[in-house]
């Protein structure tokens, strides 16, 4: 090796990321050449200067003194019982969550087109509820696994920002499903209670018009929710405050299930 | 000197001694590398209390024979700073800073004016690496400052061996780009006067 040595050369040697050979072959220049062996030095003198410095700096930074473990030993305390056994028993691999999640979403779209299918003529429940109750705990499953185990490490945010699509394409498709529920209550509502006829004749088409008008206030209700929603989850996809928001809109979602089932 | 092997098998047996030594232990070196992957006080505080936590709540995903304690809480910590991160870039609207405009700013705390005062002091290095590219940062961050081997920062930042020396040395030149002018500069002041 005549020519002087590289940069790029002296970088690797002093980064010790060259292979034998190669350190070598520069250690017998090296020997020979007092202006390679001043530029190395000139990059050795840099890298201690970065170091020390970034030593010193990092020195002087602390902690404030409300980080300590007294504030996070609650919270220690409070996940090792059950949420620790779930944990532990290994059911929350991402993989089978989003599989629960989709079979939650084929099971909603299913009971959403038989839901749309039958037209809201009954004074007793037009149909039952069962298949959108089902989907619901399936979304419950990875919600609440990700709600404890969110906060792991890499590649995770993938999953779970997949996850979390799955999951508001589904809660947005029970929603529509909900809305014809909602339809059907107000009918059933109006034609009970406030009906001198039973609920026949012009009562019955008096109900009718209320359920269908009230499509329209719920459908925009409904449009807000799954673009204001979006926005949060795409924010939040694989935090906390994203599992919390799944959690509650699913609750809400099977109290109008149960509602259906009472009214 | 502490063991902290026997300290992992006491907090896995439930004594909560033995987490608060661990804590004790790793706190600061936790929240150092946070602080200088985020540039900031408050987010890595933040990111060092929620590493923490989950590194104790989970301390029967350790494996001590995959790596140290200690690179397993940098793998924690590093993955909590990219989430951080990821958060800054995304878009948003503080309501509660929405809320208080035009209002008078209440006189800060103490400790906040304790950070400030120690921004002010830093090195030019330390402005330099705050001005590299999150993975370089966290490259040279991992080398120069927590002394990690190639083989940990490719465990710790989720790439083969060759990337964790690449950007080793490219953190590296862009550092040498940005301070040896200034040095220049410091060399001809020294002669001038």
């Amino acid at each position: 090796m005549n020519s002087h040595l590289s940069d790029e050369q002296l970088i690797g040697y002093n980064h010790a990321t060259l292979t034998d050979a190669e350190r070598e072959a520069m250690d017998s220049h090296l020997a020979d050449c007092p202006g390679c062996r001043a530029r190395l030095a000139e990059h050795e003198a840099l890298q201690r200067r970065i170091h020390h410095s970034l030593l010193a700096d990092l020195r002087t930074v602390r902690p404030s003194p409300d980080m300590k473990f007294a504030a996070i030993a609650p919270g220690l305390k409070r996940q090792s019982g059950f949420v620790g056994l779930w944990r532990r028993s290994g059911q929350l691999v991402p993989s089978a969550m989003a599989l629960a999640a989709l079979a939650g979403v084929v099971i909603a779209l299913i009971g959403l087109i038989e839901g749309a299918g039958q037209p809201p003529v009954g004074i007793t429940q037009a149909h039952a509820v069962p298949l959108p109750m089902v989907a619901c705990f399936l979304f419950a499953i990875p919600v609440i696994g990700n709600y404890y185990e969110s906060r792991i490490v890499p590649l995770r945010s993938v999953a779970s920002g997949v996850l979390a699509f799955i999951l508001w394409a589904g809660t947005a498709v029970l929603g529509l499903y909900e809305i014809i529920l909602v339809r059907e209550m107000l009918f059933r509502i109006r034609a009970r209670f406030w009906s001198s006829s039973g609920g026949h004749g012009m009562d019955y088409w008096r109900a009718v018009a209320l359920g269908n008008w009230a499509v329209l206030p719920l459908a925009i209700v409904w449009i807000a929710l799954v673009i204001g929603g979006g926005e949060y989850h795409y924010k939040r996809a694989g935090q906390r405050s994203s599992w919390k928001l799944f959690g509650w809109t699913i609750a809400v979602e099977v109290l109008i299930l149960v509602m259906a089932l009472l009214v | 000197m502490l063991d902290i092997g026997a300290l992992i098998q006491r907090w896995q047996a439930g004594d909560e001694r033995a987490a608060e030594a661990l804590y004790n232990h790793h706190r600061d070196s936790v929240f150092r590398l946070a602080h200088g992957l985020l540039g900031n006080a408050a987010d890595a505080e933040e990111v060092a209390q929620d590493a923490l936590t989950y590194a104790l709540v989970n301390i029967h995903r350790y494996d001590p024979g995959r790596a140290s304690f200690a690179t397993w809480l940098h793998i924690i910590t590093v993955s909590r700073c990219r989430d951080q991160h990821r958060r800054r870039r995304l878009p948003s609207l503080s309501l509660t800073a929405w809320l208080q405009r035009g209002r008078d700013v209440p006189d800060p705390a103490p400790w906040p004016e304790r950070h400030a005062i120690q921004a002010e002091t830093r090195s030019q290095v330390w402005e330099a690496v705050q001005a590299l590219s999150r993975p370089l940062r966290e490259a040279i961050l991992l080398r120069y400052w927590a002394g990690h081997t190639y083989r940990e920062m490719a465990e710790i930042l989720g790439c083969p061996v060759p990337t964790a020396q690449s950007r080793v040395r490219l953190a590296y030149k862009r550092l040498r780009a940005t301070l040896a002018p200034a040095d220049l500069v410091g060399l001809r002041e020294e002669e001038v006067g």
